[in-house]
């Protein structure tokens, strides 16, 4: 348990470091996230629809594009000089290659939607107030799931012609019920309802995130053995 | 080569001429089906008192979506039997039917639609079975990009399993998820603890229709594209 | 120490191995030669597991390094491509192959004074010339002191003193008691090395000799081979 957690890290640990090294996607995706934030504010008629209103959605499409942007290139990294082979060749189980790479795009993603929420809060004006915890809690949920996805989509599209479109392709659906879940659990916050009244989200958002983590460490041995 | 062993090689075509020649006999049988479907729905049918002849489309489109959805299972089911035994025929099956359903799935989305502008006033309404069929198409319509971004048969039969299987462990979420909103979709008509609600002439039309969907017209396209598969494969291999 | 035994592999319908057996033995060579194509990187990538065979065995140390991890450990493997993440430096590269394999990471970077790599350790590895790169991928490979080495076509793209220089290296391993595999095509090159040589041709192993025969004369029994 120790030797898993150690080689999770070490592998996460690399991915942070090469991620620091250019900064490039790390910047792209965090102007990305204000880009869209700043296109819906101008996208909404302000006198029509409030800022309340069309708040959540933002904050869940942001999130959800700036992932995927992520998600490429935690790949792309590994695909050059068929750095994978490495990590494949070495005495450590295929499991903890994926826990590893899925938990350096966790934090990835973290760190972006750590910029956008204040953001989000600072552009759309809201009186975030005590719903603050539950939304952070609700993004932290729904981050767990998809990014488990997207780290074993990643894995296989980066070796496709066209990578850059496949991901998304087959990621977003599985963004639905997450981001459906999302907007209506941070409307309700937002409308001052209080947390206990949402759960039963929380619990829906909890198994998405169980039941997507364990099939995708199930299911990487697959792509990755030939 | 001799002229007689050219002579047997033309008696004993491969396995997916064959295979395709059935698949298109059957489908022959099923688009004759399909005949009679729109002669019993049109003429023999009596047509419905509040709807008028736009709920006609319902014995097209209520099967289209159910073959839609047992394609799209099929091939999940088949995803998880791939990853498994990594035999090339059950990919090329996977493959099959993923490309039947859109087929099916194109007419229930062009079906329903049609139906809809008259009776709910739009063309479309976000309503959970719709989102979910939506989501399944497009989702499927993703499968077959990412075949097609991929060379190696291999490497395509294994990425697109595990999309397969992923697809699988989706449906039940998305599910729950869009049932967050009310449905306005009409209920099942047929399959419902109490007494189908149907009468029975309308019933007969519809169960004839799903008859002819999901076995003959199925199974006709399904192998046939299957024939067309193995076929890609057999190249390959020479 | 390697044992392949009856290996067939095929990729979707296409069959590339039909029935290769090899054994590598601990402190000698064995050199695989073939034209392109012939299935020569595929066997270097079952013998370290990275690939599976559709039929047949590969045995290290009488385990299969697919199923057992800690085989793997023994296992050292240079590859046509680098396998180091083009963004870090030598040193780090270096430093995180020896935190997957459980050894110091100081050890590591140990090895890229025995390989001679320089102040070229501290810069992105994605900016190193080919033959350095190179050094750096056989030190990464040798990181746990594996006793199987296994060579895909490693000497491709190098200049004749860089060539020189890793067939020597390679000569030391054996010389110390690795089990080495080398695929290669450059006959001229390794033909300074002691060593064992099978012809893979047709999927299979073709034709068996040795480096003690004249270079010249297993051209000749080699080009026969190709031309069929």
């Amino acid at each position: 348990m120790a030797e898993l957690l150690r080689v999770v890290l070490a592998i996460a640990a690399k991915d942070a470091r090469v991620e620091l090294r250019s900064r490039t996607s790390l910047l792209s995706a965090l102007a990305f996230a204000g880009l869209v934030l700043v296109i819906f504010n101008f996208a909404r008629d302000a006198t029509a629809v409030s800022a309340a209103t069309i708040g959540p959605s933002a904050l869940w499409v942001t999130v959800a594009f700036a992932g995927t942007i992520a998600l490429n290139r935690s790949f792309a990294m590994e695909e050059r000089n068929a750095a994978i082979e490495q990590l494949l060749l070495a005495p450590v189980s295929r499991g903890a290659i994926f826990l590893g790479k899925y938990l350096g795009n966790l934090a990835f993603v973290l760190v972006v939607e750590a910029v956008a929420l204040p953001l989000f809060v600072i552009f759309f004006n809201l009186p975030l107030g005590g719903a603050i915890g539950a939304i952070m809690a609700l993004l932290l949920l729904a981050t767990v799931g998809f990014v488990a996805v997207g780290t074993l989509f990643a894995s296989f599209s980066v070796r496709t012609r066209f990578a850059d479109l496949v991901l998304p392709v087959l990621l977003l659906p599985f963004l639905l019920p997450p981001v459906l879940v999302g907007v209506q659990a941070t409307g309700r916050l937002l409308a001052g309802r209080p947390p206990g009244e949402i759960v039963g989200w929380f619990r829906f958002l909890a198994f998405y995130d169980v039941a997507f983590v364990v099939t995708a460490l199930l299911l990487f041995p697959s792509v990755v053995d030939e | 080569m001799t002229d007689a062993a050219l002579g047997s090689m033309a008696a004993a075509p491969p396995a997916s001429a064959r295979l395709i020649r059935r698949g298109l006999v059957i489908t022959v049988i099923g688009l004759v089906g399909l005949g009679l479907v729109y002669y019993l729905a049109l003429v023999v049918t009596p047509t419905e008192r509040w709807q008028g002849l736009a709920q006609k489309i319902l014995y097209v489109h209520a099967p289209a979506a159910t073959t839609t959805l047992v394609s799209f299972l099929l091939t999940g089911i088949a995803s998880v039997a791939y990853l498994w035994l990594k035999d090339p025929r059950i990919d090329a099956f996977a493959e099959s039917s993923a490309e039947v359903g859109l087929a099916f799935g194109a007419m229930m989305l062009t079906t329903g639609p049609i139906w809809a502008k008259p009776i709910w006033g739009a063309w479309w309404q976000w309503e959970p079975r719709l989102t979910l069929t939506l989501l399944l198409v497009l989702l499927f319509i993703g499968y077959r990009a990412l075949r097609s971004a991929i060379d190696d048969p291999e490497e395509r039969g294994r990425y697109s399993a595990v999309v397969g299987v992923m697809a699988l462990v989706l449906v039940p979420f998305v599910h729950l998820s869009v049932y967050l909103f009310r449905t306005i979709h009409p209920q099942p008509v047929v399959l419902k603890p109490s007494e189908p609600t149907l009468p029975w002439e309308m019933l007969r039309t519809l169960l004839v229709s799903w008859a002819v969907f999901h076995l003959p017209l199925y199974i006709g396209f399904v192998t046939t594209r299957y024939g067309l598969a193995r076929r890609a494969q057999e190249e390959a291999a020479s | 120490m390697l044992e392949v035994a009856g290996v067939h592999r095929r990729f979707g319908s296409r069959e590339v191995l039909g029935g290769v057996s090899l054994e590598v033995p601990a402190g000698r060579i064995t050199l695989v030669v073939g034209s392109n194509g012939c299935g020569k990187s595929t066997l270097a990538r079952l013998s370290v597991g990275l690939l599976k065979p559709s039929k047949g065995s590969v045995r290290v140390g009488g385990e299969d390094p697919r199923v057992v991890g800690t085989v793997r450990r023994g296992i050292g493997f240079v590859g046509h491509q680098s396998l180091l993440y083009a963004d870090l430096t030598a040193e780090e590269n270096l430093a995180f192959t020896a935190r997957l394999y459980g050894v110091s990471p100081a050890a590591g970077i140990e090895l890229l004074d025995r390989l001679d790599v320089g102040p070229e350790r501290k810069v992105a590895v994605r900016t190193l010339s080919r033959g350095m790169m190179q050094r750096v991928a056989l030190a990464r490979a040798l990181v746990a002191d594996p006793g199987l080495l296994v060579l895909d076509e490693p000497l491709t793209g190098l200049d004749a003193p860089s060539a020189e220089r890793l067939v020597a290296m390679v000569g030391d391993r054996a010389a110390a008691g690795a089990a080495v595999l080398m695929v290669s095509h450059e006959l001229h090159e390794v033909w300074r090395l002691e060593a064992r040589v099978a012809v893979l041709h047709g999927g299979r192993i073709a034709h068996t000799s040795s480096t003690a025969e004249p270079l010249e004369r297993f051209r000749t029994t080699y080009g026969g081979l190709l031309r069929g």
